[in-house]
């Protein structure tokens, strides 16, 4: 499980990670993170759409209504130019976190 | 089977139970519920999929969704990064776009409801004339004497004369040397000047008339601020025989010439000679003077060294920064340096409060704040109409504050609608009441009997806005906050009545305004009554027909001569040369200067008015004796040693038999040969004074009584013969019972005053109440008609509409009498001698209020009794 403060920072680039590859609406980018995580990262579904529009009014995503197969109307998501730099300032940013861990975790093991 | 379906899980029901929770939450917005449906419905097909029954996958969903309040709360943070945090579902405080539409509303409103508007129109404008004319003389009187550069750092220098009792006699004169003096011995002091305030004949010959020449130290021009126009005012008064003349009195003496170093005469045969002109003294000053003259000219007549007597106005001035108060402790008993033993203290008057503060308490501050709180009063009165008549139309203007609220209006906007609404009748009224008030300005400085002058500044503007806005809160907040309150539901349900919840709020103000009517109206009567005893006392003597002249002019020499001329004629009953009329005394002198025959040790008279008169005295004015005679020319010892006192003065000696005893005052040595009945000599404020009478002192004054009848060839005939006998003669006369009114101006300026904003508060009350009757018949029009129908008569109708509001008014008096008596008894002890209150002046009021109200009432409750049932019927 995922403590609080990282879940918050995590939760804007990783929507950002998957719609890069492709629009997609709410319950798909839930079950995709769910899936992936392999349940280790769990969100209350129902907060992720407060996120997203709080994105589309920071202009990262846009997104449009879509009537689907079943007739449920969903909202698809996309990621916006500006999304694309957050999301490669947040992959630098969060590449830069992970080799700062890795460095000053790595001596600790050698002494073991 | 069939009964278990009923209770069997409906997943379409739940969805729509959850959907509807959810739509609760303002803060989401449509499009999230659509997602968050979406959501919910995918996780439950996904979960039945895994094999979970259809109720359980539902609770399951709706618990990963998470509850409603939390998303709500989170859906409303996302656009909250506006500056003002405004919710995004809420609308703005401020719509600018709105402005219009108010304004559209409010104009509406005005323009169909003409009666109503005129009513707060004409109110509020009426209220606030009023207002702005008390402010404008109020501003006017506080502005006294502040012209001068250093007004704040000078001091009119008191004399404090203490008696036994603990009374103290104020005299703004004080001894010649004092202003030396105190100006050596004190470094906080940095310039005295001396001022005598002469009633002088002055000009150039043929061309003379009394003017009121100062006499002055030259250190008088350096403290107070005179413009001067010719002349240099370091040497203006370096000569002994110098004068300065005010512009106007320099144009009067020489309208064609340049006045500079051409020579006036002044008295007898005073050469001057003309060294600067100043521009007029501002009327808002307490010193009244046409000429300035030099304090050296007095040096023979006047000893500048001497402390016997109290004849100087004395001013001084302070280092600035330097507090009154602390120099003040410093110069008190300053006395003692001349006299140990003296009983008189000196007190330092701020010149700037000379005007509106009297030394014993009091003064015309009074007035003034009794006229602010009348103008305050009436503007209320106005306010209150607004107030009254705006709640009781509250359901008028119910469905506009429904619709309003339906389309997303708050409550605030609704008040800042109301608001704004009052804030521009308010102005509307204002700007009426600027015009009203300038056109009446010259009938309001009759009435104040002042030469009241506006000043057109930035600050009068910022006070006339401020007015307005203060009219506007006054006004509007109340029927804002009533008007605003109804829910949009109730107004379209019909549940909302308006105007029936302030029921009570109308009435209170009713009572208020009527109260406040019929508290002026009592005060008016008292005034007047109390006025009215003040001119017709018994004064002891017979005031009417006495032709007053104000100077002796070389008549002294003559005095026989001319009288037994003017004898003569039948018309002319006496002539008596005094020192000063009857209306206030000339001099007095103070317990340490006054002794008599038996008097105990320890015993004094505080004060003691000293009169100067000739033998014709008690003849020309008719006052009997009390005891002993009057002084005879058969008596050639009366010039020297006869006294006479008035029986005030016995009374305080504690004589038994006056008539024979020694006494003295001041210098004088002299026997009392009579005792005059109490007579008053000056105005009715006060009681009568220990009084002492000498032959000859101080003379300066003319009373002549002559019979009614052809006073005006009587008075040709007194100055043709005095012409004649002393040529050049400046005859200038008034009658003595108009100089004894005029001591009564203040109160007959609070009379005239009184009755103006009496009326203005009864005519604001009446138009108030004619609005709330217009009110009441149209709430009332179907009960009428029925009641008209089945046979009640216009009589019982109009009855039914205004005996509730006769009921108010009643009540109106009773709380304005126990006022109103409280403060008119107040006023009276302004009065030595005053009327008694009794309850006729406060009954005849109340039924003046009555009356008056009862009329107002009678058209519009007439109109409504007398209107076709038909046409009130027809609806419905």
């Amino acid at each position: 499980m995922l403590s609080r403060t990282l879940m918050a920072a995590s939760t804007r680039p990783i929507i950002l990670a998957i719609l890069s590859r492709g629009e997609d609406y709410g319950y798909n980018l839930i079950q995709k993170v769910k899936g992936f995580s392999g349940g280790h990262i769990d969100w209350t579904e129902g907060m992720i759409y407060p996120v997203l529009q709080r994105m589309e009014v920071d202009a990262l995503i846009s997104s449009q209504w879509k009537i689907s197969a079943d007739q449920r109307p969903r909202r698809y998501f996309r990621i916006t130019e500006r999304g694309r730099e957050e999301l490669a300032s947040e992959l630098a940013g969060w590449g830069n976190v992970w080799k700062a861990l890795n460095h000053f975790v790595e001596p600790l093991r050698a002494e073991e | 089977m069939i009964e278990k379906r009923g209770i069997m899980f409906d997943l379409e029901r739940s969805i729509r139970d959850w959907k509807r929770n959810l739509q609760r939450q303002e803060a989401f917005e449509d499009g999230t519920v659509a997602d968050l449906e979406t959501h919910l419905r995918d996780s439950i097909d996904a979960l039945k999929r895994e094999g979970m029954p259809e109720e359980e996958a539902f609770h399951e969903a709706v618990s990963r969704v998470g509850g409603a309040e939390g998303l709500a709360g989170e859906c409303g943070k996302v656009r909250e990064y506006r500056l003002d945090l405004r919710r995004p579902w809420r609308t703005s405080r401020f719509m600018p776009a709105l402005a219009g539409n108010y304004l559209k509303v409010a104009l509406r409103k005005i323009r169909r409801q003409k009666g109503y508007s005129f009513i707060n129109i004409a109110g509020l404008a009426v209220g606030i004339a009023c207002f702005l004319l008390i402010l404008t003389w109020v501003r006017f009187e506080f502005s006294y004497d502040r012209f001068h550069k250093n007004a704040r750092e000078i001091y009119r220098v008191i004399s404090e004369f203490h008696s036994p009792g603990g009374k103290i006699n104020y005299v703004w004169t004080s001894q010649a040397p004092l202003a030396s003096a105190l100006k050596e011995d004190y470094p906080e002091i940095i310039n005295s000047a001396r001022a005598l305030s002469w009633n002088w004949t002055i000009g150039q010959e043929g061309n003379r008339f009394r003017e009121f020449v100062w006499v002055v130290d030259p250190a008088f021009l350096e403290m107070f601020t005179f413009i001067f126009i010719q002349g240099d005012p370091a040497t203006a008064l370096s000569n002994r025989d110098s004068v300065i003349l005010t512009e106007t009195l320099a144009r009067k003496q020489f309208p064609n010439e340049d006045p500079m170093g051409k020579t006036v005469i002044a008295g007898r045969s005073t050469p001057l000679i003309v060294t600067g002109i100043i521009k007029d003294i501002p009327l808002n000053s307490h010193f009244d003077m046409d000429a300035i003259v030099p304090m050296e000219l007095t040096r023979e007549g006047n000893n500048l060294t001497e402390w016997g007597g109290h004849n100087y106005r004395t001013y001084i001035q302070l280092q600035k920064g330097i507090s009154g108060e602390d120099v003040q402790q410093k110069v008190r008993h300053w006395g003692k340096n001349v006299d140990p033993d003296t009983q008189e203290t000196i007190q330092l008057q701020p010149l700037t409060r000379i005007h509106l503060f009297a030394l014993e308490g009091g003064g015309l501050i009074i007035y003034i704040y009794i006229f602010l709180a009348m103008a305050f009063f009436v503007l209320l009165i106005a306010c209150v109409n607004y107030m009254s008549l705006a709640s009781a139309r509250a359901s008028a203007r119910a469905k506009e504050v429904g619709v309003r609220q339906v389309v997303g209006a708050r409550k605030k906007q609704l008040i800042g609608q109301f608001l704004s609404e009052s804030f521009l009748l308010s102005l509307i009224a204002t700007i009426l009441a600027v015009v009203v008030a300038l056109a009446f300005l010259p009938v309001f400085r009759r009435l104040t009997g002042q030469e009241i002058q506006v000043s057109y500044s930035l600050e009068t503007l910022a006070l006339v806005v401020a007015l307005a806005a203060l009219t506007g809160i006054l006004s509007g907040s109340y029927p804002a906050f009533v008007l605003s309150r109804p829910e949009p539901v109730k107004i379209f349900k019909g549940i909302f009545r308006g105007g029936q919840e302030g029921v009570l709020f109308r009435k209170i103000l009713v009572i208020v305004q009527f109260a406040l009517s019929v508290f002026f109206i009592s005060g008016t009567i008292a005034i007047s009554k109390q006025i009215h005893i003040l001119r017709n006392k018994d004064l002891g003597y017979d005031k009417e027909n006495i032709v007053c002249l104000n100077v002796l002019g070389g008549i002294e020499q003559n005095a026989s001569a001319v009288k037994n001329r003017l004898m003569d004629n039948p018309k002319i009953v006496g002539m008596t040369i005094v020192d000063s009329f009857l209306d206030a005394p000339n001099s007095s002198a103070s317990s340490s200067v006054i002794h008599w025959e038996g008097q105990k040790a320890g015993e004094t008279i505080p004060w003691l008015i000293v009169r100067g008169v000739d033998f014709d005295f008690q003849k020309t004015f008719d006052i009997p004796m009390a005891a002993g005679r009057f002084f005879s020319r058969e008596f050639p010892s009366d010039p020297k040693d006869g006294m006479i006192v008035n029986e005030a003065a016995v009374k305080a000696m504690n004589m038994d038999s006056p008539i024979g005893k020694k006494f003295h005052f001041w210098d004088h040595d002299g026997t009392i040969i009579g005792v005059i009945k109490d007579f008053h000599f000056r105005s009715l404020h006060k009681s009568i004074e220990p009084m002492v009478m000498k032959i000859g002192i101080n003379l300066q004054k003319i009373a002549i009584r002559i019979r009614a009848g052809d006073v005006a060839a009587t008075i040709k005939f007194i100055e043709t013969e005095i012409k004649k006998i002393v040529p050049g003669y400046v005859f200038e006369y008034e009658f003595l019972d108009e100089k004894l009114d005029r001591l009564y101006k203040a109160e007959e300026r609070m009379e005239n005053i009184n009755l103006s904003v009496s009326f203005l508060a009864i005519f604001i009350s009446c138009l108030g109440l004619s609005g709330l009757v217009a009110y009441t018949a149209e709430q009332k029009t179907k009960e009428i008609g029925i009641r008209k129908v089945l046979g009640a008569s216009v009589g019982s109708i109009a009855m039914m509409l205004y005996k509730d509001f006769l009921r108010w008014i009643i009540a109106a008096n009773l709380v304005a009498w126990p006022l109103a008596f409280y403060f008119a008894n107040r006023w009276l002890r302004n009065f030595a001698y005053r009327i008694n209150l009794d309850i006729s002046i406060f009954a005849l009021s109340s039924a003046l209020v009555l009356l008056i109200a009862f009329l107002a009432v009678s058209y519009q409750s007439i109109r409504a009794a007398t209107a076709q049932p038909v046409d009130s019927l027809r609806y419905e």
